[in-house]
């Protein structure tokens, strides 16, 4: 490839010497350019990239040319010189003119294979230089890029860390905000319910069947947005909690839940369990998130004639899957998107009673187990619930 | 001075609260000796306060306290009540809306003898109330 060749400039004023130089300086990886003129030497230099100049001090004296010129003052430093000289205090004068110059001398009568060597060092020293000098532009820019880089970098760090603190600062605010919720929307609702009851109690005798059905239903009322703030409760500090994972055997996450469930909730569905696959969770968590499911089960198959809930499992990959099947009433598949929302409810207060957060709590277990919940059903027909907990 | 011998202090901060634990109180009859105290710093003041020194001053065989009053609230009272030699005996029933765990293990912690989370529905509040008062007047009745 000629770009890769190395150019030699040869200049002498003497035929036989530049002959002899450039005899010894050439060979198939370079081009050797010789001229005993000045103008043309010039020209040359000119129209070649030159990698090397190889002169005599006489010429070096006498050249009144632009590259000498150049060179007595001080420019064209990237560009090495070798000089045949005659005597030391030739190579002593051209050293102190031309400082800060790749520069080297060859005794004249030059021996070809020294002329040979000289050259070859100057041309691997540039050759280097130049490699260095590339180096140091890439490093240069790799420098400008990685200070801003790091300056993005610490710019994006900061931010992160505001994010961060602001996250904490309202997760800490939400706390408190839950926190006072919970303790003052309490007090008057127990005070109403209290008034109402004692008015109830003590003053019936005074009071007819109609007042005494509508204190009723402020009670019930006053009772129901107790039982909202108590899951809307749950409901916020399940996202503070740490989860305990742990092997559950899931027949017994199921039993205690079926156990608990018919204290809570008395009902006369039939409820079967078929054998289950252990799991990996927190079991009083995992637990929680059956209740729900199973009060959900119980409340919506109450008014069927034999109500059947059934918990079993389905194998899949990388995952078991759980479910929750009842007869009951069911729901259209169009709505199945909006089940698992806080305060989402597809039927009536007066059809069934709710407070929208059971099923919200149950995705939150799980999405905490990194696991799924869906649901299939039809209007009348039943619904299964599935949940799956990762292996 | 009648308040010297109170039995029960309530020490409450809602006067409907304080109303609806006199009454579920009346209805196992202890309500009559009862103190009703409006903040912590009535609380303390009471257990602490100058005016004990006298003669007179009986111990409460029990207190009824709620945890979120202005002033002092109730876990200080608890601290203070816990642990004073003078008072430390005596049973300290928390009443409180809050379910939270933080609160209920504070309260343990520094001595409670039992923790109440009062219950919206006026018969099981009633009931509880009732039912955990009787159940530490009764023993600290036997500790005498």
């Amino acid at each position: 490839m000629e770009n890769n060749k190395q150019t030699i400039l040869i200049l002498d004023g003497t035929i036989d010497n530049m002959d002899a130089l450039a005899k010894a300086l050439e060979n198939k990886n370079r081009v050797v350019l010789k001229t005993t003129d000045a103008l043309e030497g010039a020209k040359l230099f000119a129209s070649e990239k030159v990698d090397l100049i190889v002169t005599d001090p006489h010429h070096y004296d006498s050249d009144q040319s632009e590259i000498f010129d150049a060179l007595r003052k001080g420019n064209l430093t990237d560009i090495p010189l070798l000089f045949a000289v005659n005597n030391d205090a030739e190579e002593t004068k051209i050293s102190s003119e031309l400082t800060g110059h790749m520069i080297d001398f060859v005794k004249r009568p030059a021996d070809p294979a020294v002329v040979s060597a000289r050259a070859n060092h100057l041309l691997e020293i540039k050759q280097l230089r130049e490699e260095v000098s590339a180096l140091r532009e890439e490093l240069g820019k790799y420098k400008s890029t990685s200070e801003q880089s790091e300056k993005k970098l610490s710019e994006m760090e900061g931010s992160i860390k505001k994010k961060d603190e602001l996250v904490n600062a309202s997760a800490q605010e939400l706390q408190s905000f839950v926190y006072t919720v919970s303790h003052d929307l309490r007090a008057p609702l127990r005070a109403i319910n209290g008034f109402t009851q004692i008015l109830e109690e003590e003053f019936s005798k005074n009071l007819s069947e109609e007042a005494l059905r509508l204190f009723g239903m402020i009670k019930q009322n006053a009772t129901k947005m107790g039982r909202l703030i108590d899951d809307l409760l749950t409901f916020s500090r399940l996202s503070r909690k740490q989860i305990v994972a742990e092997t559950m055997n899931m027949n017994d996450v199921v039993f205690a839940a079926i156990n608990e469930i018919g204290k809570a909730q008395p009902h006369k569905a039939k409820i079967t369990a078929k054998d289950l696959p252990a799991a990996k969770g927190d079991f009083s968590l995992i637990k929680q998130a059956i209740m729900n499911l199973l009060s959900n089960a119980i409340k919506f198959s109450s008014r069927k004639e034999n109500a059947e809930i059934e918990i079993g499992a389905l194998k899949a990959e990388n995952e078991n899957v759980y479910y929750v099947k009842d007869n009951g009433v069911g729901f259209s598949m169009d709505y199945a998107d909006k089940l698992f929302g806080v305060f989402q409810r597809l039927h009536s207060e007066g059809e069934f009673e709710g407070t929208g957060i059971g099923l919200a709590i149950v995705k939150r277990i799980i999405s905490m187990h990194g696991g799924r919940v869906w649901a299939e059903g039809k209007t009348d027909e039943g619904a299964t619930f599935y949940f799956s907990l990762p292996l | 001075m009648k308040e010297k011998k109170a039995d029960i202090i309530l020490v409450e901060d809602s006067d409907y609260d304080a109303e609806l634990a006199m009454r579920a109180l009346a209805r196992v009859n202890l309500h009559k000796n009862l103190l009703h105290l409006r903040d912590g710093a009535e609380a303390l003041d009471y257990f602490f306060g100058v005016r004990n020194e006298d003669e007179a001053f009986k111990l409460p065989r029990l207190v009824l306290m709620d945890l979120k009053m202005p002033k002092v609230n109730g876990i200080e009272v608890l601290q203070k009540v816990k642990s004073s030699d003078k008072t430390k005996t005596i049973p300290v029933v928390v009443l409180s809306s809050s379910n939270q765990e933080k609160d209920i293990e504070a309260c343990y912690r520094y001595g409670a003898n039992s923790y109440v989370v009062k219950p919206v529905e006026f018969d099981s509040y009633t009931k509880t109330v009732a039912e955990i008062s009787s159940y530490w007047l009764m023993h600290n009745q036997t500790l005498k």
